[in-house]
């Protein structure tokens, strides 16, 4: 875990980055979840101060059925990152894996709340609508 | 490639839809239809071999940089990042070899198809 860690001092472009990130996901679709695990990993090291590869971390994490192993590493991530939006969110669709409905439901809000506007907001109230939906069944 | 591999062979860069296995795919089922896209990955995969062998040559080049920083003693803490920075890149050129080599494949049938 590289969470806020001093950078490196290589910088690479971002055409770099989204090429990592992207093989990143590709991997993780395919089902090589060590190898899109490693990818990211990578990414963390060279963007230490950037939650997208360590949101992505946890969700091949998620992806590989280590759903309490999901949890725990988004939860250190997000005692590092400071209750990040994105993170919160990703954090909240592990709890729910878990089934702790109403814990994911609560930092689902609390991620809307910090941030109405962005990529964890619109994760967030799709996975609220989902709940619901499960509540009233 | 292996038989594990298999999903690869159906890969287009851009259209391959998201998988999601498990209880994820319960849990999600009604949170996004979309497909995941890789628009980098695409666009890179119809450039011309040029511009992929220069996308290739900055790759490397930084690849050389972080070798540069684990031949040289430092901090355990910057050794694993760098040695996580070139295993991140080593495996992304890995994979994006294997889409090469499919497109190589593909077109290779559709000229001897024709």
């Amino acid at each position: 875990m590289f969470f806020n860690a001093r950078k490196l001092s290589v910088k690479p472009t971002l055409d770099e980055v989204q090429f990592l990130m992207e093989s990143g996901y590709l991997a993780s679709d395919l089902g090589r979840h060590q190898q899109a695990s490693d990818i990211f990993l990578g990414v963390a090291a060279l963007q230490p101060n950037d939650p997208t590869p360590v949101a992505a971390i946890g969700g091949v994490l998620l992806a590989a059925g280590q759903i309490n192993e999901a949890v725990d590493y988004l939860e250190k991530a997000l005692k590092s990152f400071g209750d990040e939006p994105y993170l919160m969110a990703h954090y909240a669709e592990a709890l729910l894996f878990r089934k702790e409905n109403a814990r994911a439901k609560e930092y689902f809000l609390k991620a809307m709340g910090k941030s109405p506007q962005g990529p964890a907001a619109t994760m967030a109230r799709s996975y609220i609508q989902l709940i619901e939906e499960l509540e009233k069944r | 490639m292996t038989d594990k591999d298999s999903n690869l062979s159906s890969f287009r860069a851009g259209d391959f839809p998201r998988k999601k296995t498990g209880r994820e795919a319960v849990a999600a089922e009604k949170v996004t239809d979309a497909l995941r896209h890789y628009p980098f990955l695409e666009k890179l995969l119809e450039s011309d071999e040029e511009v992929v062998e220069q996308f290739q040559a900055a790759c490397q080049n930084t690849c050389r940089n972080l070798d540069g920083i684990l031949k040289h003693p430092s901090d355990p803490q910057t050794t694993a990042m760098g040695q996580a920075a070139l295993a991140s890149y080593g495996q992304s050129l890995k994979l994006f070899a294997e889409l090469l080599e499919i497109k190589y494949q593909k077109l290779a049938e559709q000229s001897g198809q024709k």
